[in-house]
């Protein structure tokens, strides 16, 4: 696991009782409105940059394949396009977002670590990696104020 | 097994009894749900996820992220193997890799 993000600066969520405050600014929104949308879409391509989205249940083959079976039967589709609702909702809610109750934070945590994952693995043969290192300071400093107190 | 004298069967069988039944002696709960170190998950994220997921205290999903993070992997769960199923389940739609076997 990776352990953190260098060069903090000041968070931009401040928990204010049972909510989440968050102060970004029009700039980092409007980065976040398209980098959510445009991580949708590779996941709505089922590029290989998702692979870390669909583990498997099961290490057994055997079992996975029976799992894998009935998760067809009754869902009809794959984690992987709520993955892509997910980030798609974000990406509207971003441009506006002030305040977050709890359920949302947590939504908003999973977007971004959703995306961070399909992130770091484009940006493997990449040398920049800024967006990937935006997305992980804003997911530590959204649950350091998430879990404080 | 120790010397002396076992009470006797009125009529002792003289072989096993053969039956084609498999017994399954595993129970309901023989599940777990195991959670995979992996090099991307941020590791104050996996606590977050592991308290919000089984409400887990702080000092409880810290240890159990740390023993991900130096063992490789950890279990975080035991119970039905429909329960781990949506254990694993909910996992992964934090991003985490977690896989369920017998426990």
């Amino acid at each position: 696991m990776g352990d953190g993000v260098a060069g903090v600066s000041e968070s931009p969520f401040q928990r204010i009782d049972d909510e989440v405050r968050v102060a970004l600014p029009a700039q980092a929104r409007e980065v976040l409105r398209r980098s959510l949308a445009l991580v949708a879409e590779i996941v709505a391509a089922g590029r290989e940059e998702t692979w870390r989205l669909a583990p498997p249940l099961y290490d057994d083959p055997l079992l996975e394949a029976e799992a894998s079976l009935t998760r067809a039967e009754e869902q009809g589709a794959s984690g992987l396009a709520a993955t892509q609702q997910l980030l798609e909702q974000w990406s509207a809610k971003i441009a506006t977002a002030t305040l977050l109750d709890v359920a949302q934070a947590d939504e908003l945590a999973r977007a971004l670590n959703l995306a961070r994952l399909v992130l770091i693995e484009a940006a493997r043969e990449s040398p920049d990696r800024g967006l990937v290192d935006l997305y992980g300071w804003l997911l530590e400093s959204l649950v350091a104020v998430v879990t404080d107190g | 097994m120790s010397g002396g004298v076992e009470a006797m069967s009125p009529s002792p069988a003289l072989a096993p009894v053969e039956s084609d039944e498999v017994v399954e002696t595993r129970t309901e709960e023989s599940w777990a749900t195991i959670l995979w170190d992996d090099p991307v998950n941020l590791i104050s994220y996996v606590i977050y996820v592991l308290q919000a997921t089984f409400a887990f205290s702080k000092v409880k999903a810290t240890e159990l992220t740390m023993q991900v993070h130096n063992e490789g992997k950890a279990i975080v769960a035991t119970g039905s193997r429909d329960d781990m199923e949506s254990a694993a389940s909910k996992l992964h739609a934090y991003g985490l890799w977690a896989t369920v076997s017998r426990a």
